[in-house]
This record gives C-alpha cells, structure tokens and sequence, in this order.
C-alpha cells in the first residue's frame, strides 16, 4: 500500500508536501514524533475524515477501523449497542459484534452504557468496534495514554493478539517509544514543517525477546541515527 | 479558629445529596394545597362574586362536565392543540435541523426567522381568518404559524451542537442513513425537542383559546367569550382549570417519561 499526500495545509502551516508513506501487508507500523507534526493529521487523511487534501492511496480500503484517543461511542446507547451499530443490521452482524465484546472481555459490561466504564474499559470497547470491523486497516491514536500500568498492558495484548490472527495492517501513532519497540514491526520517526520522515526503522527483533535493555539501546540507537 | 461559611454560590451549585425523590415526593401536592388555602382564603375576605373560591369552581367543573358541554369543549380545544402541536412541530423540527445543517441558507433565512418569530399572534390570526375564512383549517394553521419560528429556533440550536466527533466516527465506520438519524441524530435532538414540545404546549394552548375567542363556535375559548358576556367569572376559572389539569396529566404521563426514557443513560 502506498500513500502519497501531495500537499495539506492548516491556514498558513504547510503539513505535509510531497509526503509518501508505504505499508506491507500486515504490517504493524508505529509513527512517533513531536506534538503537532502532523500524526493525528495523517490518521485522519488515510481514514477520509479528512478530505481536504491531495491524497492518493495505490489501493482502496474498504473497511477501516479506528481507535480514537478519546473514545468516540455513543453515550446513549450501550456497549453492545454500538458494536452491533458497525456491523451489518443481521443475525450474523450481530453475534460478530458479540465476539468482539468477547474478544476484549466486556462480556460481563455488555448492557452498560459507556459513561459507566472507566477509560480502560471504553478504549477497549473501541479496539473491539475496530475488531468488529473486520478491518483491512486498523489506525490507533496514542491508543495506551493515560492509562495505568495494567490496563496498558492488557490493552496491548489483546491488540497484538487479534493483530496476530486477523493480519490486518496496522498504523499506530504513539508518542512513547518504549511502547513502539515493544509492539511494531517498523517506527518512523516524523518532523519538520512540512513534515518528513526522519528515521525508518525495522524492528526485527521477535516480540517475545524484546527486553527492556533491548528496547532501551534501540531507543538511543534511533535517537542519535536520526537524520536532523 | 472562626469555622468558614460556605458561599452562597457554592452551595447552590453543589449537588445536594439529601434532596432525592424518596424524599421529595410530597413537595408537589403540598405546595398545591397550600395555593388552594391561599385562594381560599383571599375569597372569603373579598366574598364576591368575581372572586370566585376553589370550591366554587370545582363544583362549576363537576357539574358541567355532567349536565354542560364541559368535556366536550375540553375534547375539541384538545384536538385543536394536537392538531397544531403536531404541525408545528413537524414543520419546525425541518426547517430547524435543515438551517441547522445548512450554514449558508441559514445566514440567508435568518432575518425571516427572526420577522417570524415577531410577528404578533393576533395579527397571524386575524390574517389566517381573513384569508381562509372562519374555518377550523384557518384556526390550526394560524396556531401553528405561531410556534413554527419557536420550534424551528430551538432545533436549530440542538442540530448546530450536534457533535461532530460522533459524526466523525458515523462516517468512518459507514453508518446506514437510517442507522445515522435513529441512533445518532435522534438521541442528540431529543432533549431539544423536549424542550420545545414543553413550551409548545404551553404556547399553543394559549393561543389556541384566542383563535377560539376570535372565530370559532365550541371550545374552551368560545365558552370563555361566552361566560364573559355573562359575566360568570366562576364558569370562566372552570373552563381554564379543566383543561390545566388535562395539561397537567399530559405533561406527567407522556412528556415526562419520554423524557425520562431518553435521558436513562446519563450517568445521574
């Protein structure tokens, strides 16, 4: 998949110029950066919320799922009720929105309504709409902030873990890099106004040999590699 | 060590942990019989016949709904009030959510909101009859053009919070047109219509009896015309109080569990 944005602007801000962005398939790619170079900005051009942009995908996605930082559900209706929304209006729709309520385990919560949850439980409740989705493409957006420890974790397991059976591709943006060694395949570091790519890196280490040490050399590695 | 007072604002903003229905149930019909002393007393003091006492007027009510046309006039200025409620809202709820929708023909229809929302209930009136005649469809239009502006104003407000994030999210997970306005439009709507069903109703009533007064041969405001050329100021206060309590019944068994219905998912 390759995506090419020839230019976006905000006002006077020139975000983005001649930016190409590449994905393999399944691939699980995190991109962090400074506050406000354009990572939000980018998730929102490749889902189509934003539109106002020369943007050209080399292929169409239908189904896209995305977890919001701030967790977009409706109040008004409960947990169950807004997966079964994203699904198709069916017997089949249903029971995979069920699933997914399964998957993230808020089986117990299903009637509760979302301002009942904590935050944890409602990120989860969007990882599970994305799920539901049977997405081709997941977007996350700092997905793990504001968080406790353990909620993170879980958060993150169960997102590597559906990740693993389903192989849809992933972009996550993250400000903390730990995080992105921990769970990418790929980081790219962005910067700049327009914003470029400063640092391309492939993780190949396998998951489960990646040890804080590890993680904590790759983090200086990156860091002192990255192209000013 | 001088303990703080607590503001006076603080304390009224704070929640009171105290005040709960359990608690509060009587508060209502206390505070009623209280205003039915009130008006009892007064009557005795003037002890005429221009200031009727509540009794007075309760037995007025009894005895015509039993050998007058009380209930019935109370029927057909209910079917007036309904016919033009429903009107109203429908047309205003529309023309409410499209300028809410529509920035730019907003902009160019808000002067005529405004014109509409000021132009007198009576000369609405007097012109409906003049131009349609002394008719039940004059009646129900002119009454319905008067609460049209109201109910489009307060849909208009309701449609531009609607939030966008939401939409956002609608859009990207392909909500169906249907799947859009029932769970995600309405629920937003809701407490505006609410609101705008409430003060209608008041509205309407109100300006019901007058389109009565003024052209119409049965309702509560011809018998009210009717009762002033007698001067029977007790079948005047008969006719307004049946009729309240009606209002009273509609607003705690239909308006207010609605509201009650959709407002279950608000955490208090």
């Amino acid at each position: 998949m390759n995506i090419r944005i020839e230019s976006k602007r905000f006002a006077d801000k020139h975000i983005f110029s001649n930016f190409n962005l590449s994905l393999d398939e399944a691939e699980f790619l995190s991109i962090s950066g400074p506050s406000g170079c354009g990572k939000t900005t980018l998730l929102r051009l490749i889902a189509g919320l934003d539109t106002d942009a020369n943007l050209t995908n080399s292929v169409s996605i239908d189904r896209i799922g995305f977890v919001f930082q701030e967790p977009r559900l409706l109040p008004w209706r409960t947990i169950r009720e807004n997966l079964r929304l994203v699904c198709a209006d069916s017997k089949a729709g249903n029971e995979k929105a069920d699933l997914a309520l399964q998957t993230v385990n808020l089986w117990q919560e299903r009637d509760e309504f979302p301002d009942a949850l904590s935050l944890g439980m409602k990120r989860r409740v969007e990882l599970a709409r994305a799920f539901a989705v049977e997405p081709e493409l997941i977007l996350l957006d700092e997905p793990f902030v504001s968080l406790d420890a353990a909620s993170a974790t879980e958060l993150r397991e169960l997102l590597l873990s559906v990740w693993i059976r389903e192989k849809p591709k992933i972009i996550m943006v993250s400000h903390n890099l730990e995080e992105c060694f921990l769970m990418a395949d790929r980081l790219i570091l962005l910067d700049g106004q327009p914003a470029k790519i400063k640092n391309d890196h492939k993780i190949n280490q396998a998951r489960d040999q990646r040890g804080s040490d590890w993680i904590n050399s790759q983090i200086t590695t990156v860091k002192t590699t990255s192209t000013p | 060590m001088s303990e703080q007072k607590p503001s006076l604002f603080k304390k009224t903003w704070q929640r009171d942990p105290s005040i709960t229905p359990n608690k509060t149930w009587y508060y209502f019909p206390t505070s009623i019989v209280l205003l039915l002393i009130v008006w009892q007393t007064i009557s005795w003091f003037v002890a005429s016949d221009l200031f009727p006492s509540p009794i007075a007027v309760a037995q007025t009510i009894i005895q015509k709904s039993l050998y007058g046309d009380l209930v019935k006039d109370v029927l057909i200025t209910l079917a007036r009030v309904a016919a033009a409620f429903f009107f109203a809202m429908a047309i205003g709820c529309f023309i409410g959510v499209l300028l809410g929708l529509k920035k730019r023909s907003d902009l160019f229809f808000d002067s005529w909101l405004i014109i509409a929302l000021n132009l007198p209930a009576l000369v609405i009136i007097v012109l409906c009859y003049i131009w349609f005649g002394l008719t039940e469809v004059a009646a129900i239009t002119a009454v319905a053009i008067n609460k049209i502006p109201l109910v489009a104003v307060i849909m208009r407000e309701g449609t531009r919070a609607l939030n966008p994030e939401l939409s956002e999210m609608a859009q990207l997970y392909k909500f169906s047109n249907t799947r859009t306005l029932r769970d995600l439009i309405s629920p937003q709507l809701a407490p505006y219509a609410a609101a705008s069903a409430r003060t209608g109703l008041a509205l309407i009533w109100k300006i019901v009896l007058v389109v009565e007064l003024l052209g119409r041969p049965n309702g509560i405001g011809f018998q009210i015309q009717l009762n002033f050329q007698l001067f029977d100021i007790t079948a005047i206060l008969a006719y307004a109080f049946a009729f309240l309590i009606v209002i009273q019944f509609i607003e705690a068994f239909i308006i207010k569990p609605w509201e009650r219905h959709a407002n279950r998912w608000r955490a208090d």
